[in-house]
């Protein structure tokens, strides 16, 4: 049927034709309506909100044996599974059942001395993953205790004006673009922006951030090390490290300043504007406990990493010292 | 005198609503067409399927296959007593979504998958050959280093496709709102939130719309999501959560939709865009893993799922009657292709092939 292939091809290319037109369409729409960029990242930030709580955090964090039903659901088919039963079936064809039936009477003392022991050692191996799993459930409980506190402090607000200033006067002689982790409102990317720096800023609150993309501030919604390592190497002038530093372990401090040092390129910087732990209120030193260093102790890590790295004073804010780190 | 071959299937849940339970249905009876006593083994028996097949517990018990076929879409711990066997192994692979669109909203499903992938490792050095739904999925197995593996799509139900009389039914509708349609389980990898932004982008252009999301939830936590979303974007009064619908319920759905938009991230087949073809709605669909195959070039296959884009899209279809006339056209004819009645005899020849070989 030449004629309907001709038909089928000719309706395929209208297809295909009608496929490019509707992406230049959207284009165009964006184009001589700027509100529909705008309201297509506030769909975005408004699929952040709905699964706040919804998700969990992290998947790689969840292993089975954090679902504890699961692992219970695993555990019982190991068990099932792991039963050693020497009554081998007998067939059902009557000549071949009896003598089936009387091998398995002869052969049956010997395997059962066996299966007895092999399930008997099985018993004590099930006993010994659920013990472990209950243990292991245990740990990471227990390795999460630093999050779980931090969830009673009030996160850190916005940079305040003397800090944003002080962070912008530092990058005057940057060269790149500067992303700014922890931005709140954006006050340090404002100023930066205003300095004549291409900046953007990253927050995972979308609350936290929707005043300063309400006045058109280049704002993402995201987690720090999310965007991190989105980053390609060496592409970054300098990264601003601000609030959320606070709240991190040092283990998760060494491997942020790794990060850090991939992204940024040679001759960048990494800043980091931390308040000094020893500084905190007596009830957040308590429910802080073992989060956050010191900024003498990041310009130490800094330094241990081949960085130049200079501590500067800042006034008007929480944030006493400026730790600026210019990678070699 | 010659024995008949003996050939025992495996499916970690059999039910009759899913589109892998049907094919492992329609499997057995092409076994019994070609004159072998087939059986069905799962881990799960329905109380609809009772009597189909039995717990595969009592394998053990039953006489030695010349074949054993495994339907994978999920982990089971039916694999390790199926690795633990002698007899050939063929996998009929449906794909099992890749666990890290499900691990953040459900993590049980998550570590099934997982487990499920885990499995498929093994299961791929282990067989003897393999069917696989889609290109797409040949290729997941054959990176999986197994052996003979040959494409045959799903067996699809053919009392899906209308009748004449329901064809005429279906255009004579009437200038009513817009409707919107997507079958399919509420999932993280079918991305219905995409389709709710789209939705609201939509509206601005065009009134008088609605969307309906037919299929039952695999995640609580995802569903609350979506809910809250159409909520935020002030769209909630036009989306309506359909559920798990009867046969004829889905059926009216079809016979009442505008346009059959799939925003999904991941489909192995996708059996959906086929029952919708087969209707004559046009499809729209987000061009990811199987989809453009079982399109075929007879739906509208978008690169970008942007709401701008996808919201253009069905206001193109929605308009452009000569669009609308192709798109159900080439729609009509990918469907007869996929048909049971020409799937069917593909497996026959597959299993007489095999038959022979083995």
């Amino acid at each position: 049927m030449p004629d309907d292939a001709d038909a089928a091809d000719a309706a395929r290319s209208y297809v295909k034709r009608i496929q490019a037109e509707v992406l230049q369409e959207a284009q165009e729409r964006r184009a001589t309506n700027p509100k529909l960029l705008n309201q297509e990242r506030q769909f975005d930030q408004a699929w952040h909100r709905a699964t706040q709580g919804a998700m969990i955090a992290s998947y790689d964090t969840v292993l089975p044996s954090q679902e504890v039903a699961h692992a219970e659901n695993l555990l019982d088919c190991v068990n099932e599974l792991s039963l050693l039963n020497v009554d081998a079936p007998e067939g059902k064809k009557l000549g071949v059942r009896q003598v089936k039936r009387v091998s398995r009477r002869l052969t049956r003392w010997y395997l059962r001395y066996l299966a007895d022991q092999i399930n008997a050692f099985n018993h004590f191996l099930m006993n010994w993953l659920r013990a472990t799993e209950q243990r292991i459930t245990r740990l990471e409980n227990d390795s999460r205790a630093i999050e779980i506190m931090a969830d009673f402090v009030d996160p850190v607000s916005d940079a305040e004006p003397g800090l944003a200033a002080a962070v912008a006067d530092q990058m005057s002689q940057c060269d790149g673009t500067v992303a700014v982790m922890s931005c709140g409102a954006g006050q340090i990317v404002a100023a930066l922006t205003q300095a004549g720096i291409t900046a953007h800023g990253v927050d995972e609150s979308a609350d936290a951030v929707a005043a300063g993309m309400h006045q058109g501030i280049d704002l993402r919604v995201t987690t720090p090390m999310e965007h991190l390592g989105k980053i390609a190497d060496n592409s970054l002038g300098a990264l601003v490290l601000t609030g959320f530093v606070e709240r991190c372990t040092p283990v998760e401090i060494v491997h942020l300043i790794d990060e850090a040092l991939r992204a940024v390129m040679v001759a960048g910087h990494v800043v980091v504007a931390t308040a000094d732990p020893a500084d905190r209120a007596p009830h957040e030193a308590e429910l802080l406990r073992g989060a956050g260093l010191s900024p003498q102790a990041w310009a130490q890590l800094l330094q241990k990493r081949d960085c130049f790295v200079e501590l500067s004073a800042v006034t008007g804010s929480r944030v006493t010292s400026l730790v600026m780190a210019t990678r070699q | 005198m010659n024995r008949k071959p003996i050939v025992h299937q495996f499916i970690p849940s059999l039910t009759t609503r899913d589109a892998v339970s049907f094919h492992t249905l329609s499997v057995d009876a092409v076994l019994r067409e070609l004159g072998m006593a087939a059986s069905i083994y799962t881990a799960r028996i329905n109380a609809a399927t009772k009597g189909r097949a039995r717990h595969y517990r009592h394998h053990v018990k039953d006489p030695q296959p010349d074949l054993i076929i495994y339907q994978t879409s999920i982990g089971s711990t039916m694999v390790d007593y199926l690795m633990g066997r002698e007899e050939p192994l063929i996998l009929n692979y449906h794909n099992i979504t890749p666990p890290k669109f499900v691990y953040r909203w459900n993590p049980s499903l998550g570590a099934a998958l997982d487990y499920g992938r885990r499995q498929l490792t093994g299961l791929c050095r282990r067989a003897n050959a393999a069917v696989a739904d889609s290109e797409f999925n040949a290729a997941e197995l054959e990176k999986l280093k197994c052996k003979r593996v040959e494409v045959i799509p799903v067996i699809t139900d053919d009392a899906i496709f209308p009748s004449e009389q329901q064809q005429a039914s279906r255009s004579e509708k009437d200038g009513s709102a817009l409707t919107v349609l997507f079958v399919g389980r509420i999932a993280p990898n079918k991305c219905q939130h995409d389709l709710l932004a789209a939705l609201a982008v939509l509206r601005q252009h065009i009134t008088n719309v609605e969307l309906v999301l037919v299929g039952a939830s695999t995640s609580d936590r995802y569903e609350q999501a979506l809910r809250s979303y159409a909520t935020d974007l002030n769209i909630a009064d036009v989306v309506r959560f359909e559920g798990s619908l009867s046969a004829s319920e889905l059926l009216a759905r079809y016979r009442r939709a505008d346009v059959f938009v799939s925003l999904s991230e991941h489909e192995g087949f996708g059996v959906p865009l086929v029952e919708a073809m087969a209707w004559g709605v046009p499809v729209i669909g987000f061009g990811a893993a199987a989809v453009p195959e079982t399109l075929r070039g007879a739906g509208l296959v978008l690169d970008d799922k942007s709401p701008a884009v996808v919201a253009a899209a069905i206001q193109r279809v929605a308009t452009d009657r000569l669009l609308r006339r192709h798109l159900v056209r080439l729609g009509s004819a990918r469907a007869n292709e996929l048909r049971a009645s020409v799937v069917r005899p593909q497996l026959h020849n597959f299993f007489k092939n095999l038959l022979k070989s083995t």
